[in-house]
């Protein structure tokens, strides 16, 4: 009697649905997770190429400009501005340096009389 | 009905197995046996080769002042394959690539869906790229994208234009230290294979084998560029005046052989090669040889003074200016009787430097002038050096020992000439010339590391006293070159006068290469300098060595102390207009 009440009772088997659905959990979870990470791979993919580019079009920028002030500040185009803009400037002339002599005797930076005596005479 | 229901699912599956038997053979068609075509075409479609260009160095002078750069720019370039219509793209960019809209769309549609890489501009300001990716952008186009690339500039211009060089189309140096420097300035180019989808965006996450470039290393000359300017400015003014067929000025460090500043004219302008002629690439300090003259002098005295044939007092009998050798008779400019050899090189006598040479002997002599450096190429690193030319004894005619010690039947490189005077200013001791101080890395690190070089001694420290102390009096009243003086310094140096050799054979009547060569301060040379000018305009019997090229030298000179900050050694004379000012400069001058 007992017997053949347990045959026909059917139970559901809790532990292999629960093995069951657990594996299509982690299978599922593992399958968004790799896409997930895929998808950020690629974004940051994106974002790294996106930066490079940035860099690279900074650097040039820079590299540019800077060429460009090397060119305004070259001698050639200095000489034609000062020419241009005639500026009057006019060498000194040898005999009007004045030369001050260094001291030889091995003292430091003590302050010193200086005397142009002499000057417009 | 059993058994239909059994045939039912029997034929289901046959026919499932079946389909998926297809497919399978399908999948083995294209993942086995068709693996590598496939996989070429996909590769062919979606992975390249991207180039990472290296940057080319840099060239700058002594003081890093830059000489040669690069400018930035990009090539346009239009993948056919991502156009869908020729014509919308042509219309968004033709303005900005200055092109006519109907060419360009042509030239889009014309290439075909399979051309991948069109070169449409080269050399488009960076700017101007901007607005084209703005203007597809806006459009909503594509199929258009741009290289990275350079152009090589030279912000002096002309300056220093022959030493320099410049570079081709494909950047490599044609001439100059662009030229001699190639593998240092040219770095090597990086790759890196990508992957991109079917819009030409790079898919980062698959990018392959990679290798960066390494940029080209940076070289700085021993050319002082304000020096440069100096020597360039004077030799402009002396081409306006003398109007000579060329021009060529060389400053060199004596001790070191460093080479300081260094003009030819005619000159051009790197920044636009293809306008320039090869006579004025022309590096003619290294490329072009001439009869050196006079300055040739300094080689037998110097010979007979070492051997210890004479002193600098010994006497020579000049012949009045009328000197028969071998039937032929050898003059002087201006008719001398008894000369010590001192006065030899002073009056720079052809005669009594004719008779040291038959004391001194062809073998000795021929040894003296290789020793010297002539007829042998210096090794400085610039394109392009000759020789010269100095034939061995064996081959000289019976008048040689008699021409070559004045300089003719030889042919010398100015470069050789300012070398020898540079031996005698450095206490006889010959230095390598240098053009080139250093490379470094784009970090600076130092990658190679030029030092002065000494050759040899061709003559001892007193014979070199001895040959400076006659070439302080070429430049005085006594002299042949008093206006190579400089207020406040001595200089010593030697005058050049050498009729031009004509291709047909002999001399040209009335037409010269007029040169001086010296040094500065004579006492303590800061400088050796070499002024030389090929056929200038000048009266006739005017065109002399001390009277055209003596105060190209001296104005130079003169500018360059001031520039170098040389402490004049002996008074300067008051100038016209100048103030109270000079009494205070002589009176402190004299406290040293």
């Amino acid at each position: 009697m007992n017997r053949s009440r347990r045959n026909i009772t059917h139970s559901i088997k809790v532990a292999s649905i629960f093995k069951v659905v657990v594996s299509t959990a982690i299978l599922a979870i593992a399958g968004l997770t790799y896409v997930y990470l895929k998808n950020q791979l690629q974004q940051y993919g994106e974002i790294q190429r996106r930066l490079e580019h940035e860099l690279i079009e900074i650097r040039t920028a820079s590299e540019a400009v800077r060429v460009q002030i090397t060119q305004l500040s070259s001698r050639a185009v200095l000489e034609k501005k000062l020419a241009k803009n005639s500026l009057g400037l006019v060498p000194i002339a040898s005999d009007q340096i004045v030369r001050l002599n260094q001291r030889h005797d091995g003292i430091g930076d003590e302050l010193r009389v200086v005397s142009n005596r002499g000057f417009n005479q | 009905m059993r058994w239909n229901e059994q045939a039912r699912a029997v034929t289901v599956c046959f026919g499932l197995v079946g389909l998926f038997s297809v497919f399978s053979v399908r999948l083995i068609d294209l993942q086995i046996l068709q693996h590598e075509k496939f996989t070429a075409l996909a590769a062919e479609k979606h992975n390249h080769k991207q180039i990472i260009y290296a940057r080319r160095g840099i060239i700058r002078d002594a003081h890093n002042e830059p000489l040669a750069e690069n400018i930035p720019v990009k090539t346009v370039v239009a993948d056919a394959s991502h156009i869908r219509d020729p014509g919308a793209v042509a219309a968004a960019i033709a303005d900005k690539l200055e092109m006519d809209p109907r060419d360009l769309a042509d030239k889009l549609s014309q290439s075909g869906k399979g051309s991948k890489h069109i070169v449409l501009r080269t050399e488009i300001p960076e700017e101007t790229a901007q607005k084209i990716r703005e203007s597809l952008w806006t459009a909503n186009l594509r199929g258009i994208y741009f290289d990275q690339d350079f152009v090589r500039v030279y912000p002096n211009g002309q300056m220093l234009s022959q030493v320099i060089g410049f570079v081709d189309h494909e950047h490599k140096g044609t001439m100059g230290v662009e030229r001699t420097m190639q593998d240092f300035l040219q770095g090597a180019d990086g790759f890196r294979y990508i992957e991109t989808d079917r819009t030409g965006k790079e898919l980062v996450p698959y990018r392959g084998q990679e290798s960066p470039a390494k940029d080209g290393c940076d070289v700085k000359l021993t050319v002082d560029l304000g020096l440069q300017n100096i020597v360039e400015f004077e030799l402009d003014a002396a081409c306006a005046e003398f109007k000579p067929k060329n021009a060529t000025a060389i400053m060199m460090r004596p001790q070191t052989g460093e080479i300081l500043a260094m003009a030819s004219r005619p000159s051009f302008d790197p920044n636009k090669p293809g306008d320039a002629s090869p006579d004025q690439e022309k590096n003619r300090s290294v490329v072009d040889m001439v009869e050196p003259g006079s300055t040739f002098k300094i080689v037998t005295t110097s010979a007979v003074l070492e051997e210890k044939l004479v002193t600098p007092d010994t006497t020579i009998f000049c012949e009045n200016g009328h000197f028969q050798y071998a039937g032929r008779v050898l003059r002087d400019a201006h008719p001398m009787g008894v000369l010590t050899v001192h006065q030899v090189l002073m009056k720079s006598s052809n005669i009594g430097v004719a008779k040291l040479a038959l004391q001194l002997g062809e073998a000795k002599l021929y040894e003296y002038v290789r020793r010297f450096g002539f007829g042998q190429k210096t090794g400085v690193t610039l394109s392009g050096e000759i020789s010269g030319l100095v034939n061995p004894p064996y081959r000289w005619s019976k008048l040689d020992i008699t021409r070559i010690p004045m300089g003719q039947s030889v042919a010398v490189t100015p470069l050789q000439l300012v070398t020898a005077m540079s031996c005698i200013a450095n206490g006889g001791k010959l230095m390598k010339p240098m053009i080139v101080s250093d490379i470094t890395d784009q970090n600076g690190r130092p990658v190679a590391n030029f030092t002065p070089e000494t050759v040899r001694q061709v003559v001892s420290a007193e014979t070199a006293r001895k040959i400076t102390s006659a070439l302080k009096d070429v430049v005085s009243k006594q002299g042949t070159a008093q206006k190579a003086e400089v207020p406040g310094f001595r200089v010593a140096g030697k005058t050049g006068t050498a009729q031009k050799v004509d291709p047909r054979g002999g001399y040209m009547s009335g037409r010269y290469v007029t040169s001086f060569v010296g040094f500065m301060p004579a006492e303590d040379p800061k400088f050796t300098l070499l002024v030389l000018l090929d056929d200038p305009t000048m009266k006739e019997g005017a065109a002399f060595g001390g009277v055209v090229a003596g105060p190209v030298f001296a104005r130079i000179a003169e500018k360059a102390a001031r520039y170098l900050d040389l402490r004049p050694t002996e008074e300067i004379p008051p100038q016209p207009g100048a103030n109270g000012l000079k009494k205070v400069a002589l009176s402190t001058r004299n406290r040293d």
